[in-house]
């Protein structure tokens, strides 16, 4: 699996991507989400089912509180629903910005988007204790997300969502769901995950169609592959948790060694040299003398 | 070899193409932008080198500017230095960090598909599907195009036990490689114009057929 974007500072660890557990959150009500109900009109950015004003509002809330819940399914972690405070909404046009306030927004004219990019999440973290972004807490944590915002292209006229109620009339539309499940992902700490079918993997899945299956009740977790799973119980790693244990050992070849960054070491921090090198784990940080690829490094770390 | 054994020998080879071709098959049903599409709908593609890489803010928020001098243009018109503006960056104590976002160091090469309104700074492409980082072998000299979205190792779990697998199909790159090397190979690469350009994309498309044997065990 791709470790999830948790690394110490670069000071600290010598630009490795030695894993980190700094995203822990127990408080109950300790995370916030608010959600842009200024919807882009020209085009629609989401499609619903209910045409009405207030509908459409509702029929997207109950989409965001779905792919929240979806996270918040997951067992053997610190993240449970009380762990979020209710959504709320706001009425404030381009209201994702650097404020410490985690919002989710329809509208926002940025001119970050390009074709081909849906949606993205940006995640404002600190290396540095003591730090605030606008209204957001005080880090107390080197590495804690202070501000994350999720903006969805609403300038792209070939680019739409739609809700699962509205998808099978929307062929053309990407699945909101979906694609807010990956960004939320995002939201919570993590980087994209080259397993093919976990809700992390970078691409979306095509128009008219979902990732794996919507949750239930029963099993809100569902559409999340077990790589998002683990990933999650790393990231909000709950010490009472003795089910989800393990560890996985094994041989990475990368795609392309060449490809590989020579400077700052970053991914081949994880790798071990050859003729025994060490390895990264938790404890230790990885510096540049583990720059060196093999293409049989092995790898290990626990899960 | 008995004949017998050469025509199973072959249907064997034809079924394993059939089954390759369903795994490319599943895999556009990804949403990316195909090598046409970032070829048609960029502004500007061309060879770059960094020479410089600024932070700054703007309305309380982070940017990167990249600065690159060109070095072969493909496609469009660019002046001999452009600038390139993406979100995120480092500022003091504070990273904003968007995945996907490609970042540049100086002295760093690749061929970029640039994309950008008149007026504006140039954006890349579908970020990390626009960008085609260029890696030298210090030993042969030999150039290797690979595409950022391209350049993780993709697994299959549905591949029991788990298999890495050596191809990034559902990335845009290898699939477009592959476009490349079909069909509509010459006229994509023609609009490109530049014969190491297809040198280099037809050696990295040939990096797919490379068997990846099973390498992870689970504890």
């Amino acid at each position: 699996m791709i470790v999830p974007d948790v690394r110490h500072t670069a000071g600290i660890s010598g630009g490795s991507a030695c894993p980190v557990r700094t995203h822990r959150v127990i408080a109950a009500g300790s995370l916030t989400v608010r959600w842009s109900s200024a919807l882009n009109t020209n085009p629609v950015t989401i499609v619903t089912q209910n045409q009405t004003a207030s509908g459409r509002l509702a029929e997207i809330e109950q989409v965001i509180a779905q792919a929240l819940a979806v996270w918040t399914g997951v067992s053997g972690t610190t993240l449970v629903p009380a762990t979020l405070t209710p959504l709320t909404r706001t009425a404030t046009q381009n209201a994702c910005g650097p404020d410490g306030m985690n919002s989710i927004c329809f509208d926002q004219a940025d001119m970050a988007f390009t074709p081909g990019v849906l949606a993205f999440t940006r995640v404002i973290t600190a290396d540095r204790l003591g730090v605030q972004v606008g209204s957001s807490a005080v880090s107390s944590q080197l590495g804690q997300i202070l501000d994350a915002d999720i903006y969805f292209n609403p300038s792209d006229s070939r680019t739409g969502f739609a809700t699962p109620q509205a998808l099978a009339a929307a062929p053309t539309a990407y699945d909101f769901e979906s694609v807010l499940t990956h960004e939320l992902g995002h939201f919570l700490g993590f980087s994209h995950s080259a397993v093919w079918g976990a809700i992390m993997f970078p691409f979306a899945p095509a128009p008219g169609t979902c990732s794996g299956m919507r949750p239930t009740v029963q099993q809100p977790d569902v559409p999340l592959g077990d790589d998002d799973r683990t990933g999650l119980r790393v990231l909000y790693a709950d010490p009472a948790d003795a089910v989800h244990r393990g560890s996985i050992s094994g041989k990475i070849f990368p795609a392309n060694p060449l490809a590989l960054p020579a400077s700052p070491p970053g991914v081949t921090g994880v790798f071990r040299r050859a003729g025994g090198g060490r390895g990264c784990d938790e404890r230790r940080s990885c510096g540049s003398n583990n720059r060196r690829v093999e293409l049989h490094d092995s790898w290990s770390r626990a899960i | 070899m008995s004949f017998v054994q050469r025509r199973r020998f072959l249907w064997i080879l034809f079924l394993a193409g059939l089954a390759l071709l369903a795994v490319a098959a599943n895999a556009t049903t990804l949403s990316r932008l195909r090598f046409e599409e970032l070829v048609n709908r960029a502004t500007a593609v061309a060879r770059l080198r960094c020479i410089g890489v600024e932070n700054f803010l703007e309305n309380g928020e982070i940017w990167t500017e990249t600065r690159f001098e060109t070095v072969e243009l493909n496609k469009g018109l660019l002046p001999g230095v452009v600038s390139v503006r993406m979100l995120g960056g480092r500022i003091g104590n504070l990273h904003s960090r968007i995945e996907g976002v490609p970042a540049f160091r100086p002295g760093e090469e690749a061929y970029v598909f640039l994309w950008g309104h008149e007026g504006e700074p140039f954006r890349v492409l579908g970020w990390s599907q626009g960008t085609f980082r260029i890696a030298r072998n210090p030993r042969t000299g030999m150039e290797r195009v690979t595409q950022d979205s391209a350049a993780a190792p993709v697994f299959d779990p549905r591949t029991a036990p788990v298999r890495a697998r050596r191809d990034s199909q559902p990335a845009g790159g290898d699939l477009s490689i592959e476009t490349a090397k079909g069909a509509g190979r010459k006229n994509s690469l023609n609009t490109l114009g530049s014969e190491d350009w297809k040198n280099e994309i037809e050696h990295q498309a040939d990096l797919r057929g490379h068997a990846c044997t099973v390498l992870w065990s689970v504890v």
